[in-house]
């Protein structure tokens, strides 16, 4: 069975194609799987080496791109870090907009910061998206990259320095509640952690 | 990044190499289907009979 024939069957991850193939080419075979599904991520394998070659394959849609012989272990690593950037993406494009952050309450459709039955505090949009990420993400690593990206639209230094700031500031609205923390993991992102009471009282 | 249960199409020409890539990464618990593409008998006579034209 031709392999757009299986891909109409079954729903995939991944997609890795062979570029050389008989009459269908993996572009064409691209062009075809993207027709159908925008998101999933195409890597080629090819012997094809040629700079045009590539272009053409980014043109089809490809995320990635491997000469063969190729190391098994660089096509891990890419397959999972197309994987997790692809998981990272669904969820920063989620609609959830309410959350309950210890004992804060975030609207970010309002923008509304509430702790316990105070008055709310009013975030300013980019403190609002950065706290609705990290929401997004509570427990687990929330990639720089990924809110330079969604919320800055850019990814250099001065981006990432101001994004610093407005993790200062956020760290400022949050330290009334002693259950909640942003984390900095080190050349890799930020994690919002909110304790749970027995967490609490072991770290005591 | 938790890879169990990800679904690979991989869409190969080779067979061996496409069951050897298929071997290793099912062992790095991807689930892969793997598609074999060759040309049919009919389209190889096409094939060698353009090739013997040029």
């Amino acid at each position: 069975m031709e392999g757009f024939e299986k891909f109409k069957k079954e729903n995939f991850d991944v997609c890795i194609l062979d570029v050389m193939m008989p009459y269908k080419d993996g572009f064409t075979l691209a062009k075809e799987i993207r027709e159908k599904n925008e998101s999933i991520p195409i890597i080629f394998l090819t012997a094809k080496t040629m700079k045009e070659d590539v272009l053409k394959g980014y043109k089809a849609g490809a995320d990635d791109y491997l000469h063969k012989p190729f190391d098994s272990e660089v096509l891990l690593a890419k397959l999972k870090a197309i994987l997790q950037r692809k998981a990272s993406n669904n969820l920063a494009d989620s609609k959830q907009y309410e959350f309950q952050i210890g004992n804060f309450h975030l609207n970010s459709k309002l923008r509304f910061l509430k702790y316990k039955d105070e008055e709310p505090n009013k975030l300013s949009p980019k403190e609002n998206e950065l706290l609705r990420l990290l929401a997004l993400h509570e427990n687990d690593l929330m990639p720089r990259e990924l809110a330079l990206t969604k919320i800055w639209r850019d990814d250099n230094y001065f981006t990432s320095r101001s994004m610093d700031v407005y993790i200062a500031k956020l760290r400022k609205y949050l330290k009334r509640d002693d259950t909640v923390e942003i984390l900095n993991i080190h050349g890799e992102g930020f994690r919002l952690v909110v304790k749970t009471d027995s967490e609490k009282s072991n770290s005591k | 990044m938790e890879t169990a249960n990800k679904k690979i199409l991989l869409v190969e020409d080779d067979p061996n190499f496409g069951i050897v890539l298929k071997d290793y990464l099912s062992m790095n618990d991807f689930d892969v289907v793997l598609a074999i593409w060759r040309a049919s008998k009919s389209s190889r006579r096409r094939i060698l009979t353009s090739v013997s034209w040029t």
